[in-house]
């Protein structure tokens, strides 16, 4: 296309995302009047859904948010109630729950990168034709995933809306065997990740070499690339207390969008795997490390497409992190523990870093451990303005292109960020051959 | 049949249990749970999107039930394979929820790790505003599809 010429697309219920969002651009002659990410999904109401519930109730409720990142919900609700309230918790929970945080981890990424980003880098319209043309590829996703979800199985009794994280630890813990069997599955799994690795790498060339200087928000520790628990941190400055999100996080809500927007020191800021990588990577474990090298992947990139290779190396983190807490479980011996809670008056605030960038949660209780408010802030919120801004910057290093690649390449920069951007479902459409 | 002749056998129902109609298949696979031959394994899946995969790989025989839009009346029960169905043609409209069920099960034919016997019990729905009932006549088609399941079970793999 030249500069000289118009382009008007509407990507409408943009696919392989979750959810519904729109891509609107108008270019007229050579000049771009319109480009706009928009939202259109319906607000959910979980605020107000909560409030009058009991302590108990709240993080099998909030879970729902989710049917993805329902672990990350969950562990952010009990936490907020146990700031709330007092409640401490033993090391052997805090372990178990890194566990819980890396079976979602991995099962979201490996879902996200196998099943919604292959295809764009294979050049296909899904993984149906890839399955076709790479079944041993495709296959290997399908182990990585099958395990991710037998993990969250055993540690929290579900694979989806887990029941045994509660205030206070675990109704019910893994069995030394089953943490045994998870292990050794773990360790076999290397090969199959370094596998889904190879071929990511050998179609990097795909992502544009797109760049701009962005904030990046994340949890930080000082031990760990931290998942469950942390510091708020930014490219931008902190860490800051959790406890002080609401001076962090600025929401706000825009016209065309039904989901709010966010930002702090900037107009926007990226939250996920990239943020974490950028805030974090000197705390990757060695596998970890090595695969970021692999695709020179180094603190400080504002590649938004190279959220994808972040997430793949937070896979591989997942992965060998979780076989040195098993291995640290195993050595101090798991011990039957009661969760206790007293309910009582009280503020609480979280945040864990869900599969799509760091979540919080926000209670008040009263005296009986009855809701009185509540605030959730999910990643993909703080995520729209950032999307916003990138499609706005990489548009007009495109126009020079095809129609079509335009529209592809604006349609992989959101499938980047991995949105979340509802959980609703619809039935089975079916047509019968006459 | 004997229990160990069953156990390769598994019935997975899918949808999202708080829209209504969605509900049905849920409904239908704890009826099948309560009946079915020795052996056969019964999930309500859920909403398992990719991870329907795992229930049916290495499987001799799946009977999957879900709600579906196919124009037929309220209710109506249908059972067919996949090859019997129009491949959706929003093939790349594939996200990890909205995907298509089919487009899974296909997926698993694709790679070879498909049960050998694959049958699709569908029932048509009416209502799928968020809601725990069942529209009447739906609600009246939980007994025949269960049936149907179970006659299906009762064949020879």
């Amino acid at each position: 296309m030249s500069q000289s010429a118009s382009v008007s697309f509407k990507v409408e219920h943009l696919t392989r995302v979750e959810g519904h969002g729109n891509i609107v651009v108008d270019v007229k002659e050579g000049k771009v009047t319109q480009c706009r990410w928009e939202v259109p999904e319906a607000p959910r109401f979980f605020e107000a859904m909560v409030r009058g519930r009991m302590w108990h109730e709240l993080h099998h409720i909030t879970s729902r948010i989710c049917g993805i990142c329902s672990i990350s919900h969950t562990l952010a609700s009990v936490k907020a109630t146990e700031a709330a309230m007092g409640v401490q918790i033993s090391d052997q929970t805090a372990i178990l729950r890194r566990l819980a945080m890396h079976a979602e981890g991995l099962q979201s990424h490996v879902l996200h990168l196998g099943y919604l980003v292959l295809p764009d880098l294979m050049g296909v319209g899904s993984v149906i034709p890839l399955a076709a043309s790479h079944p041993d590829e495709v296959k290997t996703v399908i182990r990585l995933h099958r395990l991710a979800n037998e993990m969250s199985e055993m540690i929290c009794g579900r694979t989806t809306h887990p029941q045994r994280l509660v205030p206070g630890g675990f109704t019910r813990l893994p069995s030394v065997k089953e943490l045994e069997t998870l292990k050794e599955r773990l360790t076999a799994a290397v090969p199959d990740l370094q596998a889904v690795a190879d071929l990511v790498q050998s179609r990097a060339g795909n992502f544009p070499p797109f760049e701009r200087d962005t904030e990046y928000i994340a949890l930080v520790a000082e031990d760990e690339y931290p998942f469950y628990d942390g510091l708020l941190g930014s490219t931008d400055g902190g860490p800051w207390p959790v406890a002080d999100y609401r001076q962090v996080i600025n929401e706000y809500v825009v016209p065309h969008s039904t989901a709010k927007h966010a930002k702090h020191n900037r107009d926007s800021y990226m939250v996920g795997a990239l943020a974490r990588f950028n805030l974090n990577s000197q705390r990757l474990l060695p596998l970890a490390a090595k695969l970021a090298g692999a695709f020179g992947l180094r603190a400080g990139n504002c590649n938004s497409f190279m959220n994808n290779v972040a997430q793949l190396v937070e896979c591989a983190q997942a992965v060998e992190d979780s076989i040195g807490l098993i291995d640290e479980t195993l050595a101090i011996g798991l011990k039957a523990e009661k969760p206790s809670v007293e309910p009582r008056a009280g503020k609480g605030a979280s945040a864990v870093e869900a599969p799509r960038g760091i979540l919080f949660h926000d209670y008040e209780y009263d005296g009986d451990g009855r809701c009185l408010s509540a605030n959730f802030v999910v990643p993909t919120n703080q995520n729209h303005g950032n999307i916003q801004r990138d499609l706005e910057a990489l548009l007009p290093t495109l126009l020079e292109r095809p129609e079509k690649e335009i529209e592809l390449a604006m349609e992989m920069l959101v499938r980047a960020y991995d949105p979340c951007i509802s959980c609703s479902t619809h039935m089975l459409k079916v047509t019968f051959e006459r | 049949m004997s229990a160990e002749a069953n156990s390769g056998t598994v019935v997975v129902g899918v949808g999202n249990a708080a829209l209504s109609d969605e509900a049905v298949a849920g409904r239908v696979v704890r009826e099948v749970a309560r009946r079915a031959p020795a052996g056969v394994e019964v999930i309500d899946a859920g909403l398992p999107g990719p991870g329907i995969l795992r229930f049916i790989e290495g499987r001799q025989r799946a009977v999957i039930v879900d709600a579906i839009d196919a124009g037929l009346p309220a209710g109506t029960v249908r059972r067919f394979h996949l090859d019997e169905v129009v491949p959706a043609d929003a093939a790349p409209a594939m996200s990890l929820h909205q995907g298509d069920l089919l487009q899974y099960l296909r997926l698993a034919e694709t790679l070879g790790i498909a049960p050998a016997e694959m049958v699709v019990v569908g029932i048509q729905a009416e209502r799928l505003s968020p809601g725990y009932d069942l529209s009447p006549r739906v609600e009246e088609a939980v007994a025949e599809a269960a049936d149907l399941v179970l006659a299906e079970l009762a064949q020879p793999a």
